[in-house]
C-alpha cells in the first residue's frame, strides 16, 4: 500500500519535472503538493505514509520548476483520486488488490504521465531499473541500480514502484500477472 | 448458372457485400499467416537477433555492468576486458529463444560463466599476491555477477508473453485455415453464381485490392510516423533489437500487401480479357 | 459521349470501391480492436518519447567553482542540479579522497565520481546529504578517515566544510543508517565494506559529518 501511494507520488513528481520554468524555491502551489504527499492514507485502519525519499525527490524537483496553482490542483487531484480509490477497496495491502483494481488505480498514474509527456525507459525485465524521461530527454528518475546503494532497494523505494508502474501495466494487460516484486542486484 | 438475383441493384449490392466479406476474410487470412510466419516463428526472432548488433552490444553492456560491480569488489576494469565470451552469450540467448518457442520454462544457465569467473578471480588474486579469494565475499560477488549475466541474456518481456504465445499460436493456425476456407468458398460463390464471369473477376478484384490496400496502409503508417524510433528502452542492445525487429516486421508486411495487390491486378486483367467487346 | 462517361464511371468504380473497402476494413478493426487493445496502446504510449534515449556515458558538468564565502545564498542564485549532472567536487585532505560530485547515485555518477542520492539534498539545504561511492575507486580513501577530519564540498553556489564525528559499519539495508527527514544539515558518506578485498558483502562503511561552514540557501519557501 505504501508502494502504491508512493507510486502516485513518483509519477506525480516525475510529471512535475515536465512543467517548464526556472524559479528556484518552493512556492505555495508546490508546497500544497508536498503537504498532500505527506498526508497519510487510511488503508483499512492503517495510516500509510509516502516515504521521505519520495517527498525529498519531489522537493528537489520543485526547486527546478515553477508550478502554477492550476497545475498543482491537477496533480493533487490525481493523488487524491488515487488515494480515495485505494481506501475504497478496503484492502489492507497491495498484494490483495485484484488485477482490475490495480488497473483502475494505475489509470490515475497513467493519466498523470500521459498528460505531462513522460516516458518510461524500460530495462531488461525491469530488473535493471527504470528511468523516467521527460519530453526533453532529461532523466527525471534514474534507478538503473548499482551495487553500492543502500537506498532504493527492496522496500517502498522508487525503483520498486517505478518498476511496478511500468511492469504491472504491461503485465496486467499482457499476461494478467501482477508484478509485485523486483529482483534486485542492488545490495 | 444465371444470376441468383432478379433485381440488378439488389444483386450488385449483395455481391458488393459478399466481396467486402471476402476482403475481410482475405485480410484475416493474410495477416494471421503473416503473423504466424514472423512473430510466432523462432527463425524470425533468431534472424533479427543475428542481423542487429545485439550480441556485440550485449557483451559491452554486460561488461559495463560487471565493471561497476568490480568497482565495489576490488577488481579493476582490466579484469573484465575479455571476461564476457560472445560465443557463450550467443549460446545463452539462442537457448533462451529456443525454450520460449518450445514452451519450456525460461531460464539461463550461468554455470559456465560462474566457473570461468572464479578461475579468472583466482588467477587475478595469485598474480597480485592476494591470498584470500575464495571466501563468502567472493561467492557473493560471483552470485551477483551471474545474476547480471543472466538478466542480460534474457530477452525482456518474453517470459510474461510465453503463456499468451502458446495460447494464440494454436488459435492462429485455426484462424488462418478457417479464413482461407471461407475465402475460397466466397470466391467460388462469386464465380459460380455470376452468369458473367468477368463481373465475378471484378468483385474478386475489389476484395483483393481492398485487402491489399488495407495491409499496405499498416506498415506505411507505422514506418512513416517514426513510431518505432520513439521507443524508449534504456539499454542500447535491447533497443536496437526491438527497433530492428519491428522495422523488419512492418517492412515484410509490404510483401504481403504486394502479393494481394498482384493477385488483384491479375483478376483485373482477367476481367478485361473476359469482358465482351462493346460494339 | 455516353460510352466515354460510362468508361469513366467504370474506372472510378475500379478505384473507389477498393479504397472504400480499405477504409471500411480500418473502421471494422478500430471498432473491434480498440476496446481490446486500448490498454496495451495506452501502456505502450508510456514507453514512447520524442527524444531518443542517450546511451552515451557522457555527463553534463554544471560546476563552476566559486571563491565566495558568504553566510547565505538566495535560492534564486542556485542552479539545482538534475540527475547525472556534476555539480561540485568532494575532497578529504590527506585521505586520498578527491572526486567529482554528482546529483543522483546511478551508474554514470559512480563511474565518474561520487553521487548524492536524489532522495536527499544538496549542500546548504539544511537537510541530509547522502553520498555514495565505490570503495575500489573514489571512496577507497574513506578507509583512512578519522574523527575530526574535514570533508570539503565545493559547489557553484558555495564551498562547504563538514567535520567527521563518527564512522560505522552497518548492513546495506539498515534504515537507521541515515535519516532523510532530518531538519539539520548533516553529511553521510558511504561505500561498500570491507576495503581492498576481493568480493562483495552486505556491509557498508558509513561516515557521518556535521556542517562547519558554508552558505545556507535561503528563500526556499514562499
Amino acid at each position: 500500500m505504501k508502494k502504491i501511494i508512493a507510486l502516485i507520488a513518483v509519477v506525480a513528481l516525475a510529471a512535475l519535472s515536465c512543467i517548464p520554468a526556472f524559479a528556484a524555491g518552493i512556492n505555495s502551489a508546490e508546497q500544497s503538493v508536498l503537504n498532500n504527499m505527506r498526508t497519510p492514507s487510511n488503508m483499512n485502519g492503517n495510516a500509510v505514509y509516502v516515504p521521505d525519499s519520495y517527498i525529498n525527490q519531489a522537493e528537489a524537483n520543485f526547486n527546478t520548476i515553477d508550478m502554477t496553482q492550476a497545475q498543482a490542483d491537477e496533480i493533487n487531484g490525481y493523488i487524491n483520486a488515487g488515494r480515495s480509490y485505494l481506501e475504497s477497496t478496503k484492502r489492507s495491502s497491495y498484494g490483495e488488490l485484484s488485477a482490475d483494481e490495480v488497473k483502475t488505480f494505475l489509470g490515475y498514474a497513467r493519466a498523470a504521465a500521459g498528460v505531462l509527456d513522460l516516458s518510461a525507459g524500460a530495462g531488461s525485465d525491469l530488473t535493471k531499473g527504470v528511468k523516467i524521461i521527460n519530453k526533453s530527454g532529461d532523466v527525471v528518475i534514474d534507478e538503473s541500480g548499482n551495487v553500492v546503494k543502500a537506498t532504493g532497494a527492496g522496500d517502498e523505494a522508487v525503483p520498486m514502484t517505478v518498476i511496478a508502474v511500468t511492469g504491472t501495466l504491461l503485465a496486467v494487460s499482457c499476461a494478467g500477472v501482477l508484478l509485485s516484486k523486483r529482483k534486485t542486484a542492488v545490495k | 448458372m444465371k444470376n441468383l438475383f432478379k433485381s440488378k441493384t439488389a444483386s450488385k449490392v449483395c455481391y458488393l457485400i459478399i466481396s467486402f466479406i471476402l476482403a475481410l476474410s482475405l485480410t484475416i487470412c493474410a495477416l494471421s499467416a503473416f503473423v504466424k510466419m514472423t512473430v510466432f516463428s523462432k527463425d524470425f526472432l533468431t534472424d533479427t537477433v543475428n542481423n542487429s548488433n545485439y550480441y556485440a552490444d550485449l557483451c559491452d553492456e554486460i561488461t559495463d555492468s560487471l565493471i561497476d560491480l568490480g568497482d565495489a569488489s576490488g577488481l579493476n576494469k582490466s579484469f573484465f576486458e575479455d571476461l564476457v565470451d560472445e560465443v557463450l552469450v550467443r549460446e545463452g540467448v539462442q537457448s533462451y529463444i529456443d525454450s520460449f518457442y518450445a514452451g519450456e520454462k525460461l531460464s539461463v544457465s550461468t554455470d559456465r560463466f560462474s566457473r570461468d569467473l572464479r578461475e579468472s578471480i583466482a588467477q587475478y588474486a595469485q598474480s597480485r599476491g592476494i591470498k584470500d579469494y575464495s571466501g563468502e565475499s567472493v561467492d557473493f560477488f560471483v552470485k551477483e555477477a551471474s545474476k547480471i549475466y543472466a538478466d542480460n541474456i534474457k530477452i525482456s518481456y518474453l517470459s510474461s508473453l510465453q503463456k499468451s504465445y502458446l495460447n494464440y499460436n494454436r488459435i492462429l493456425t485455426i484462424v488462418t485455415i478457417a479464413a482461407a476456407v471461407v475465402s475460397v468458398l466466397l470466391i467460388l460463390f462469386l464465380i459460380l453464381t455470376n452468369e458473367w464471369k468477368h463481373r465475378a473477376c471484378r468483385y474478386i478484384f475489389y476484395s483483393f485490392s481492398g485487402s491489399g490496400l488495407f495491409v499496405l496502409g499498416i506498415p506505411a503508417i507505422v514506418l512513416s510516423s517514426g513510431l518505432i524510433g520513439k521507443i524508449t528502452i534504456i539499454t542500447r542492445a535491447l533497443n536496437d533489437l526491438y527497433t530492428t525487429y519491428l522495422t523488419t516486421f512492418f517492412t515484410n508486411m509490404f510483401i504481403v500487401a504486394a502479393m494481394l495487390l498482384v493477385i488483384s491486378f491479375v483478376m483485373l486483367f482477367v476481367h478485361f480479357k473476359l469482358r465482351p467487346d462493346e460494339t | 459521349m455516353k460510352k466515354k462517361s460510362e468508361k469513366k464511371k467504370r474506372i472510378l468504380r475500379l478505384i473507389a470501391i477498393p479504397v472504400a473497402f480499405c477504409l471500411l476494413l480500418y473502421l471494422a478493426v478500430f471498432a473491434v480492436g480498440y476496446p481490446m487493445f486500448s490498454d496495451i496502446l495506452s501502456i505502450g504510449s508510456v514507453f514512447l518519447s520524442d527524444k531518443q534515449v542517450d546511451y552515451s556515458k557522457e555527463y553534463e558538468n554544471i560546476f563552476v567553482p566559486t571563491g565566495d564565502s558568504k553566510d547565505t545564498v538566495d535560492a534564486s542564485e542556485v542552479e539545482f542540479p538534475g540527475i547525472n549532472k556534476q555539480f561540485g567536487d568532494l575532497k578529504i585532505k590527506g585521505r586520498n579522497v578527491d572526486a567529482k560530485l554528482f546529483f543522483g547515485d546511478g551508474d554514470i555518477a559512480l563511474r565518474n565520481g561520487v553521487g548524492v542520492y536524489a532522495g536527499s539534498f544538496v549542500p546548504g539545504y539544511g537537510k541530509t546529504i547522502l553520498v555514495a561511492g565505490h570503495n575500489n575507486t573514489y571512496f577507497n580513501g574513506l578507509k583512512n578517515v578519522k574523527k575530526g577530519d574535514v570533508v570539503t564540498i565545493r559547489t557553484s553556489w558555495g564551498n562547504y566544510k563538514y567535520k567527521i564525528n563518527k564512522t560505522a559499519i552497518l548492513k546495506d539495508t539498515d534504515k537507521k543508517a541515515f535519516d532523510l527527514s532530518a531538519d539539520e544539515e548533516n553529511l553521510v558518506l558511504y561505500t561498500c565494506y570491507p576495503f581492498d578485498t576481493l568480493g562483495l558483502t552486505e556491509k557498508r562503511f558509513f561516515v557521518y559529518a556535521d556542517k562547519i561552514s558554508g552558505p545556507e540557501i535561503v528563500g526556499l519557501y514562499e
